[in-house]
């Protein structure tokens, strides 16, 4: 609210009591309501100023996520790439070369489950 | 090309799924690991070399939707009988266990059939318990220098992704419903 609107407030309110009551509202109290108003101004003016500077804080700590341009049911040629929350890279040595196995995979219990029995040939 | 052939032929980098890799290596850190570790950590790998079957999506590959490849292993089934009747288990030489094969009822197989012409291939079977990523990056230039090579054809390669599918989907029960073979026969 600007002083301007303030004063326009507390000049209708006045019409409004003195219309009311016979008992004329004195300068002083008109002067008290005006500071009363200006000081809560002040300090809503103030939780303002402090909101905004947090959340500029929080917009300048927060990083673009991958998936904060996408939209929901469009398909977007790369799939978003969450970065790990840690990486760590070591030199390794490439101590070995063999073939795999060429057996199957399949464990004693598989093969019971499977109630094939002995070979038939 | 034959209707009845289950693959076609394919060269270069171009990966989809169902496409045949020969002699593969696949990479892991040998002896135990931890985390974190120490400032004096000596990493080892060792590569084991498989025929794989590449099982990502081909729209995701096509589309650069993935940074690494699923693989699955694809052994010849005269190498599966003779390493399984070697460690001792002859189910693997009974008509029976072929048959479960044949009709897709063993899980976490799957069978893929004989090609006489070049590229040549054996009966073989593909191993879904042992799975495998590698960076799409290696994959295609692996494929890119694999010359001819044998992709399979549609709906041989969907009918695959399907037996994959199938085998991560089953869910077992703690108390299944056996009894019904006996109980049922009231007619």
């Amino acid at each position: 609210m600007t002083v301007g609107a303030l004063h326009d407030s507390l000049a209708t309110r006045y019409n409004r009591e003195k219309a009311q009551s016979q008992r004329p509202i004195t300068r002083k109290e008109i002067l008290v309501s005006i500071a009363a108003y200006e000081q809560r101004l002040q300090a809503l003016e103030a939780a303002i100023a402090d909101i905004r500077s947090q959340q500029s804080a929080r917009d300048a700590d927060r990083s673009i996520r991958p998936t904060d341009e996408l939209t929901p049911d469009v398909d977007h040629l790369l799939v978003p790439a969450v970065p790990p929350k840690q990486l760590a890279r070591f030199p390794a040595k490439l101590c070995r070369v063999e073939t795999g196995p060429r057996d199957l995979a399949l464990s004693q219990a598989e093969w019971t489950a499977l109630n094939i029995g002995e070979a038939d040939e | 090309m034959s209707n009845h052939d289950w693959y076609e032929l394919t060269e270069g980098s171009s990966l989809l799924q169902g496409d045949l890799l020969k002699d593969c290596p696949v990479f892991a850190v040998t002896g135990s690991l931890s985390w974190p570790p120490g400032p004096a950590a000596d990493f080892e790998i060792e590569a084991k070399v498989f025929d794989l079957v590449v099982m990502t999506q081909s729209c995701d590959l096509e589309n650069e939707k993935v940074e690494d490849v699923l693989l699955a292993q694809l052994v010849a089934w005269s190498d599966v009988v003779r390493t399984e009747v070697e460690r001792g288990n002859d189910s693997v030489r009974s008509r029976k266990f072929r048959k479960l094969l044949v009709d897709g009822n063993v899980p976490g197989l799957s069978l893929l059939h004989r090609r006489d012409s070049r590229p040549a291939l054996p009966w073989s079977v593909v191993d879904f318990h042992r799975l495998f990523t590698l960076p799409k990056a290696f994959v295609t230039r692996f494929a890119a220098r694999s010359g001819p090579r044998l992709r399979l054809r549609s709906p041989y390669r969907e009918h695959l992704a399907q037996a994959l599918a199938r085998y991560f989907m089953r869910v077992g029960l703690p108390h299944d419903a056996k009894a019904f073979e006996q109980e049922g026969g009231i007619m």
